[in-house]
């Protein structure tokens, strides 16, 4: 099985999960925790910076080998799983209210970063160190790192 | 001005509580509860009322402001 019909099967076992775990008895085991929070966001740095790692290392066969997809899959699946939940709790976020506040403090964190590694991408695009497609990945990898370090760190933090 | 609580104190008025079991009464994390006691995060008015409310307590009981000092 090649690499896009393995994501493309994850991806499609993942949105029917979605809709049939709310239904099945496990639907009660589903919540959020402290734990879950955790895990969600340390995936999220995991995903991020070895995808930054990878997209440095292999250049823009990170898109083309499909790698992007293979490194972002954990991070999404996580996501996923938690809008599942939000789905069982049938509220608007399954988060608490300091969890909420403390991902608005990294969202509010990761934009100005965001912005900034769009800049030294540019410059590096300029002075022809990168080519082609690899702004892409690179961006995408750094700003899950920012986000997800940074609901951890104002979590743990305040 | 900044909002101080006496959230520790009726805890242990309360048999002894923990956090967690705290945490699980009122519907979020134990760490939301660490940082209302260290006064690092002011909680929303329903999270407030549903201390009180638990604690049994009136709101002054619980929650109360202190000036800043320079």
């Amino acid at each position: 099985m090649n690499t896009k019909m393995f994501i493309f099967l994850i991806l499609v076992l993942s949105v029917i999960a979605y809709w049939l775990l709310p239904k099945t008895r496990f639907a009660k085991r589903l919540k959020m925790n402290e734990k879950l929070f955790y895990a969600i966001n340390v995936i999220g740095i995991l995903c991020g910076v070895a995808g930054l790692a990878v997209s440095l290392g292999l250049g823009e066969m990170i898109m083309t080998g499909h790698y992007f997809e293979l490194i972002l899959l954990p991070a999404v699946l996580v996501y996923l799983y938690s809008a599942v939940i939000m789905k069982v709790q049938g509220e608007g976020t399954p988060y608490d209210e300091k969890q909420n506040y403390n991902m608005t403090q990294a969202a509010a964190i990761s934009l100005p970063f965001s912005m900034g590694a769009m800049f030294v991408l540019y410059a590096m695009y300029k002075e022809a160190v990168f080519e082609g497609l690899l702004w892409f990945p690179v961006y995408v990898f750094f700003t899950l790192t920012a986000y997800s370090a940074g609901s951890l760190f104002y979590f743990r933090k305040n | 001005m900044k909002l101080r609580n006496n959230l520790r104190k009726c805890r242990f008025e309360r048999d002894e509580i923990t956090q967690e079991v705290l945490a699980k009464e009122v519907g979020v994390t134990r760490q939301t509860i660490i940082s209302i006691e260290k006064s690092k995060y002011v909680p929303s008015a329903l999270l407030a009322l549903k201390l009180v409310k638990y604690f049994g307590k009136r709101f002054e009981e619980v929650f109360y402001i202190i000036d800043d000092v320079d």
